[in-house]
């Protein structure tokens, strides 16, 4: 499915910063923005909402920790009891650190495929490149042409921000 | 974003005024404290014994421990368990909660002193908006607090197995007489105390000169300083671990016990600062604190809880495995509940891990429950009473010994410290600015923002 972007280029940060605050002003939904490094202070202009990915890592978290318990106590105390040191056969504590690195394990794989499905940024996806400058020094504001309804209004702000160019691209 | 307030000359400039409240709040946790504490002698000491108590008890331990004839051990102990136990119990107690005490803000202090050297160490600048609560809490307290130990120092025999016990009785204990003997404990106590406080006071210092001249030579001067304190402390400060705590049960020994100690420390230090600069703040001072501030305070609060409680069961799960009688034997005091080791302990025991880490833990993870009040203080409020129960559990089992409990000595005691070291670090706090006008780093810790969102 291919869409139709608006492309305003920027070589200045805060430019685009401005931008963006003008274009949510009136009300324009911008797509996404690239840039060479991360701009302090976007998040809000760009309507991100806050990541639910900590939520997915306590959740991951118990998993592996209840996974943990329950597999011990079933192998050590119910399916293969075995007598070590005099030793009870579901130790709490024995138990502990081994639960620790399971939980810890489950958590972090479990955040990064879910970062990799979600982003998304799994290996071997063919990234979109607005511009090829915009992994060194450009950085590019996009709007979905759909979602434009004042087309020479967003061109105009985009050029008054400080944009030295204005582009459409296919992607 | 969104912190990009400025601000005046005049609200950085501000001092601390002690509130009339607040100094009848300190003088009357003293007096109460010491109400309470004589109330818990007298009771104490006229309900377990028909005899008067204290002095009465202290001649009976003399009487028994320097006999030239040396008894074996276990008459020594029984001795102790059949009759001095009832009347030894309320001078041992007093003494076992004047050490608990002065360890209890000691490693406030200490924790304070870590939290300034390191961010020092590590150039780091958020922390210096609020730099002058633990610097404070350094000068005001330290200074004052390690007069407890130096009380000790006279009755280390009545709460230290090694000191009262003659050589040649205990194989154990002769082994480590190098080490543990009066002399030699009292003069490195001594010298780790002047190291402490002597960074202490040389720190605020330059600190204060900074503040009238300006410029950046004292705050160079404070890195080397704060180097060689780091590395000093990391040394003392587990020494003292060893000696003041590990050395009340001296068969016994866990060469990771002064790191525990230390991450409790740490925990303790973090939830005082907050809980100062929360006072202040609500008292009208240091606006420019923001929540990114107690968030970091919430980090580190978290990440020690989970640090003290690796080193609680790193310590407990190879005394476990191992099973070795002389060191399984500390275990046994505190959480056996079937035989006759069974001290009373367990509850202390399995609460602890409740309390410190539990708690913290659950109540500490998400970042809103670190920056908001309503969530940090309760998790605040258990902490401070946490690091009482770890040290109750570190120290009761080797000297107050069977059925321990939470009594008016207790309570008198640690009340009659926290007024104390209310009045002393609010004093401190009130004579320099509340902000380090002069310091490099202030304006990065006036913008500090853990990120947006």
């Amino acid at each position: 499915m291919n869409r139709n972007f608006l492309l305003g280029k920027f070589w200045n940060p805060d430019h685009v910063l401005e931008a963006l605050e003008h274009l949510q002003d009136k009300g324009v939904k911008v797509y996404d923005v690239y840039a060479p490094f991360p701009i302090h202070g976007i998040e809000p202009l760009l309507d991100i909402k806050r990541t639910r990915l900590t939520v997915a890592a306590f959740i991951y978290g118990a998993f592996g920790l209840t996974l943990a318990l329950t597999m011990m106590s079933l192998i050590y105390g119910v399916v293969w009891p075995v007598n070590i040191g005099g030793k009870p056969y579901i130790p709490w504590i024995a138990f502990t650190p081994i639960t620790f690195e399971t939980t810890v394990l489950f958590a972090a794989h479990g955040m990064v495929l879910t970062f990799f499905i979600i982003g998304p940024y799994w290996p071997g996806k063919k990234e979109v490149l607005m511009d090829d400058r915009q992994t060194d020094d450009v950085f590019v504001i996009a709007i979905d042409k759909k979602k434009i309804s004042d087309m020479d209004g967003v061109k105009k702000t985009l050029s008054e921000a400080g944009a030295f160019e204005i582009t459409e691209k296919e992607a | 974003m969104g912190h990009t307030h400025h601000f005046t000359k005049e609200q950085l400039n501000e001092r601390f005024e002690m509130p009339g409240r607040l100094r009848n709040l300190a003088f009357g946790l003293i007096g109460t404290g010491l109400v309470l504490l004589l109330a818990g002698i007298f009771l104490g000491g006229s309900s377990s014994a028909e005899k008067p108590a204290a002095p009465a008890t202290e001649e009976h331990h003399s009487s028994v421990t320097h006999t030239p004839d040396a008894q074996p051990v276990s008459d020594t102990d029984e001795a102790h368990g059949e009759e001095a136990h009832e009347t030894a119990s309320v001078g041992k107690r007093v003494l076992a909660n004047l050490l608990l005490c002065s360890v209890y803000f000691l490693s406030i202090g200490m924790g304070a002193m870590f939290f300034l050297t390191v961010h020092r160490i590590g150039n780091a600048g958020w922390h210096t908006a609020i730099m002058r609560v633990p610097e404070a809490i350094t000068v005001g307290w330290l200074p004052v607090g390690v007069v407890g130990f130096a009380a000790m120092f006279f009755f280390l025999g009545n709460i230290y197995e090694w000191a009262h016990i003659p050589p040649g009785v205990d194989a154990l204990i002769d082994t480590k007489r190098a080490y543990l003997n009066e002399p030699f404990f009292i003069g490195r106590t001594l010298l780790f105390f002047a190291i402490w406080i002597g960074a202490a006071l040389l720190l605020r210092r330059l600190s204060l000169r900074q503040d009238e001249e300006g410029g950046l030579s004292h705050f160079k001067r404070s890195e080397g300083i704060s180097a060689a304190f780091v590395i000093l402390f990391a040394i003392s400060y587990s020494f003292f671990a060893f000696d003041w705590l590990k050395s009340l049960e001296p068969h016994w020994f866990s060469t990771i016990f002064g790191v525990q100690f230390f991450g409790g420390s740490m925990v303790i230090a973090n939830v005082t600062i907050y809980m100062i600069l929360r006072y202040l703040q609500k008292q009208g001072y240091m606006q420019y604190v923001n929540e990114a501030h107690y968030h970091d305070l919430g980090k580190y609060t978290f990440g020690f809880s989970i640090f003290w409680a690796y080193t609680w069961l790193a310590q407990f799960l190879l005394i476990w495995y191992s099973n070795i009688p002389e060191e399984g034997i500390y275990y046994v005091k505190r959480y056996r509940t079937e035989d006759h080791e069974y001290l009373g302990y367990a509850f202390f025991f399995f609460g602890n891990i409740l309390v410190n880490f539990l708690v913290p833990f659950l109540g500490l993870m998400t970042r809103d429950a670190k920056r908001k009040l309503a969530t940090f203080l309760p998790v605040a409020v258990v902490l401070i009473y946490g690091h009482w129960h770890d040290l109750f559990l570190m120290i009761m089992p080797g000297t107050v010994g069977q059925n321990p409990g939470i009594g008016l000595i207790e309570i008198g005691m640690f009340a009659a410290f926290a007024g104390l070291f209310i009045f002393l670090v609010f004093r401190a706090l009130g004579r320099a600015n509340l902000a380090p006008v002069q310091h490099p780093y202030l304006e990065e810790s006036l913008h500090h923002t853990t990120g947006p969102v």
